[in-house]
């Protein structure tokens, strides 16, 4: 098993430490750090840095934006021809693994404790953030699944937010004999039809067990409630409870039935509540609940997170490390960063209140401290083995592969992994 | 059948193939001038928008720095392309028309270079590139982009230069032409048509390159036209209106490239091979 | 005469002097690593042929890709090539606004394949998109499809929407093929009778020869290749139904960090084109 989720424990009885109050960028030397993040954050992380680098003189941040798929691949020709920049944008789980697991970026985990970042960030980002027994990036922001739905067309056949998973099924019985599919959901990557089964399953196989299954230590191929999870999924797409053709649609699209009303429901992280003002729809008919997986007394269940960080090359020296982490918590400051409001919500920090813009979300770090977390599972398994899963959720709802042989497809892929990486 | 209904019969099919192949260009327009709202409507792609948003292309313009990587993409392309057809129409011509052992191994090496899939490149290039300082360099770029469009270049060039009689050369050696001369005077002149093609084609190719810019262009400033469009399609959504809208302004360059170059190919071809 | 010799090579030396650094060195080193087993950092352990022997034995998804480009030849080797030949021909003729309709069928090929690939997507959304509707409105609303969802159908989909976009390419070729055939050799077989659909197969054809070489060439790499569009309008589902080549070997480089087979796939697509090109362009080559 390579990957091990290091849980950090107990809560340092230290002195409270303002945001950023351990980092003094006094050095005066210049310093020049290269950082590759995503196009679309272009915009206003250009504006930030220039302020920053306004503020310190001395340093010199040279942004290099990618697309999401080639930020990945670039990274990968990055790493195997030694060109690595000093930061790099990144997501959580098995894409970033990679790198610490190559010994490729710095490890926080000393440096975490001199300045006290478990007063600083939330324990689940850094929990998320911790790979390889290493903790290998800087945390950026978390996304915690919840079910979004049209408040308006709950109302119209008088549906309740669901607490158990038996009121979720009646509601999507309601909607469906109404001419209102339930879910919205895109099956291109694979990844947001997933986010329908982890749920499933960690209904179907309680906490314990579903975190097992991601970590692979337990067998795909031999668990009921691995059966029982493709089996209501399969029942779900043949009642027609996803949109026409979602096996090939875009997941980015598909928000789209929800918008026009054809869909009620969709799976989603925080930043739906943004999505929803940027597709210029209006607010107020949207909310969200958490999934009833019945994994919580109260009928939630943990919800699927992942988290997004900074990972930072493990040869930068000591004064582009300090400019570094004073250049995130510049970043991370609502007061000093006039940007704030663009960058994505919620951030990793302790105490941290949403923007205006996403307005939307407000609660949700709440409803995620009560609920608790899972990994989500494309991150908690490694790509290769989630590729399976992708290949047994679309032979399912196309009744290619049985429900109870999906397991088996998934094991095997798990199998070959474990030969290929020994 | 008359003249004329043949040529209505004629004109009346072209023209519907071509209404055809207008029709997902005619979405792209009506696209363009959307709202987000509009488009997410769930309305018909060709649906009327309800309010003609012209400014997607003020925004698109803006927002996507057309501006400057369209300027950058005009240098790459009128430094690149004319250097590769020069390098590739040589080579064309040693082995179309002077005494060249193995002019088919010769050829089909040259073919190799379109045959390889640019992902596997990558990982070399980026460290050779990275070694001798010409990562963010429009002169590494351009030796990239020639060697991998020499395989095409001398593809076409020597299909056409083969079709050029032998009979020209030997009058011109009468005449006590050289092998540059001839080259220059000669068959280059000849192979307008060829090179107007490849001008096209390679023009566009390479406006639209994308993959090995990315690895080999860190600095933004020194970024072409893709890049600009990318930005429109984030992590969570698209907005199509202003990727539409993009398209269509970084297509008018290589749509005028196209239409100044294939005129000139056509009328330009017409007396020089009758013989 | 001793000078003649070698200066012919002197034409080649700057292509190949180029096509060496940038071209060669690139494919020689990943058919080098072909033969390890790699993870893009670290020691590459040495594996023979064992890369390419899983991917023909035990590996659940090459095979599918490889049938899918084998498919994609025969495809583009039909259906773009006869539909953009019957372009230029017509084109080719002189008549009023030749030069827009030329324009039309070009346009596509100016768009990236990433943007054809979303036009595609959404014609073929089984919600609103656009054949859909046609259907409906000709009253043919059973034939409606979840065209991108439906394994046997979706690969061939995809061609459609890469047919729409390549054919401009060849039909510029051949427009400039059939420039170099003299007008009055078809002139004369019209003066001994020849209908022109006889004139078409027993000249124009022939001395398309050259042409064909180029654009079959070209239509065999670029399908081999396929790749963006693939990406785009699938992911290479449902069910690795559209997987190819290249988006496996993009899969097992970049998200798997599988260097030695990615390289090993990148050599088989390369072998491949060498064995169906190279006789070809020997065959066509005889003359000389």
């Amino acid at each position: 098993m390579k990957r091990t989720l290091c849980v950090l424990t107990g809560t340092a009885i230290l002195a409270s430490m303002l945001c950023g109050a351990a980092v003094t960028a006094a050095a005066e030397e210049p310093v020049e750090i290269s950082f590759w993040s995503l196009a679309q954050r272009k915009d206003f992380e250009d504006e930030i840095i220039a302020a920053y680098m306004e503020e310190n003189p001395n340093v010199t941040i040279t942004p290099t934006y990618y697309s999401t798929d080639d930020i990945k691949a670039n990274l990968k020709v990055a790493a195997s021809s030694n060109t690595l920049p000093d930061m790099w944008y990144n997501w959580g789980g098995s894409l970033a693994s990679y790198y610490p697991e190559n010994g490729l970026t710095y490890d926080f985990t000393e440096y975490a404790k001199e300045n006290g970042w478990e007063e600083k960030y939330l324990g689940s980002a850094l929990e998320l953030c911790t790979l390889e027994g290493q903790l290998c990036g800087i945390p950026q922001s978390i996304a915690m699944m919840a079910v979004w739905y049209r408040q308006d067309i709950f109302d119209q056949y008088g549906i309740e937010v669901p607490k158990t998973f038996e009121e979720l099924e009646a509601a999507c019985a309601t909607l469906k004999e109404n001419g209102v599919t339930p879910f919205a959901t895109g099956g291109q990557f694979g990844w947001h039809v997933m986010r329908y089964i982890q749920d499933l399953l960690e209904y179907y196989a309680g906490a314990e067990e579903h975190d097992a299954l991601g970590l692979m230590q337990s067998d795909w191929s031999s668990q009921e409630a691995v059966t029982k999870t493709f089996e209501k999924y399969k029942e779900w797409s043949d009642k027609g409870y996803f949109n026409e053709g979602f096996i090939t649609e875009d997941p980015n699209d598909c928000r789209m039935y929800l918008y026009n009303g054809t869909c009620a429901m969709i799976i989603d992280s925080p930043t739906m509540a943004q999505q929803i003002v940027g597709a210029e729809q209006d607010p107020a008919l949207y909310s969200y609940f958490a999934f009833p997986s019945e994994t919580n007394e109260d009928g939630t269940g943990r919800m699927a997170a992942y988290v997004k960080m900074t990972q930072v090359n493990a040869n930068v020296t000591d004064a582009q490390l300090a400019a570094i982490t004073d250049f995130w918590s510049y970043y991370y400051d609502s007061e000093r960063n006039a940007a704030f409001g663009s960058i994505e919500q919620p951030i990793a920090l302790k105490g941290a209140e949403l923007p205006e813009s996403y307005a939307l979300a407000e609660g949700i770090m709440e409803l995620m401290d009560a609920c608790g977390i899972y990994t989500q599972t494309d991150q908690a398994l490694p790509a290769e083995v989630a590729d399976q899963l992708f290949a047994a959720q679309d032979g399912i709802a196309l009744g290619e592969i049985a429900p109870a042989d999906a397991g088996t497809t998934v094991q095997n892929g798990i199998v070959t992994y474990q030969a290929e990486n020994q | 059948m008359s003249r004329r209904t043949k040529k209505i019969c004629f004109y009346t099919a072209l023209t519907l193939l071509a209404l055809i192949w207008l029709l997902p260009v005619v979405t792209v327009f009506i696209t363009a001038l959307k709202s987000q709202a509009d488009f997410y409507s769930g309305e018909s792609l060709f649906s009327v928008p309800e309010v003609w948003k012209w400014n997607n292309f003020a925004d698109a313009w803006v927002k996507g720095r057309l501006g400057m990587y369209m300027r950058n993409g005009l240098i790459i392309c009128f430094m690149k392309v004319p250097l590769g057809i020069l390098v590739e129409s040589l080579a064309a011509f040693a082995i179309t028309r002077l005494k060249v052992k193995m002019k088919n191994g010769i050829f089909i090496f040259f073919l190799l270079g379109m045959m390889l899939p640019h992902q596997m490149a990558l990982i070399p290039l980026n460290r050779f590139f990275s070694q001798f300082g010409l990562i963010n360099n429009y002169g590494g770029l351009f030796l990239v982009y020639i060697g991998f469009g020499i395989g095409y270049g001398i593809l076409v060039m020597r299909g056409f230069m083969r079709t050029i009689p032998r009979e020209l050369d030997e009058a011109a050696y009468i005449d006590g032409c050289a092998e540059g001369r001839l080259y220059w005077n000669i068959i280059l002149p000849i192979t307008k048509p060829a090179i107007a093609t490849v001008f096209i084609i390679d023009f566009l190719n390479t406006w639209n390159e994308f993959l090995l810019q990315s690895i080999l262009v860190t600095d933004d400033a020194l970024r072409t036209v893709p890049n600009g469009l990318i930005s429109f399609m984030g992590e969570y959504g698209t907005n199509y209106g202003l990727l539409n809208a993009g398209v269509l302004i970084s297509i008018v360059p290589v749509l005028l490239v196209y239409l100044v170059f294939q005129n000139y190919f056509v009328e330009g071809m017409a007396g020089a091979v009758k013989q | 005469m001793k000078k003649k010799k070698w200066k012919p090579y002197l034409f080649i030396l700057p292509a190949f002097v180029i096509f060496s650094a940038v071209v060669v060195i690139p494919t020689v080193y990943s058919l080098y690593l072909s033969f390890f087993s790699w993870k893009g950092v670290g020691a590459k352990e040495f594996v023979g042929l064992k890369n390419y022997i899983n991917l023909f034995t035990v590996d659940p998804v090459f095979l599918t890709a490889l049938r899918n480009n084998l498919i994609w030849i025969v495809l583009n080797v039909v259906f773009t090539v006869s539909v953009s030949l019957l372009l230029a021909v017509a084109l080719s003729k002189s008549f009023k606004g030749r030069v827009v309709y030329r324009a039309i069928f070009y346009i596509p090929y100016m768009l990236s394949l990433v943007v054809v690939g979303v036009i595609w997507k959404w014609m073929y959304n089984p919600n609103m998109g656009f054949i859909n509707e046609i259907f409906d409105v000709a009253g043919l609303g059973g034939l409606k499809q979840n065209w991108l969802s439906t394994p046997k159908i979706a690969l061939y989909c995809v061609f459609i929407a890469a047919l729409w976009q390549g054919v401009g390419q060849p039909m510029v070729l051949f427009l400039a093929g059939l420039q170099t055939i003299p007008v009055s050799l078809t002139e004369a077989a019209r003066i001994d009778g020849a209908g022109s659909v006889k004139a078409f197969f027993y000249i124009t054809l022939p001395m398309l020869k050259e042409t064909f070489v180029i654009v079959l060439a070209t239509l065999i790499i670029a399908a081999m290749k396929v790749y963006d569009i693939i990406k785009v309008m699938t992911g290479g589902g449902p069910i690795n139904a559209t997987e190819t080549l290249a988006s496996y070997m993009y899969s097992q480089t970049f998200s798997y960090s599988n260097f030695g087979k990615g390289s090993a796939i990148a050599s088989v697509m390369l072998l491949m084109m060498v064995f169906i090109i190279v006789p070809y362009v020997m065959y066509t080559a005889r003359d000389e």
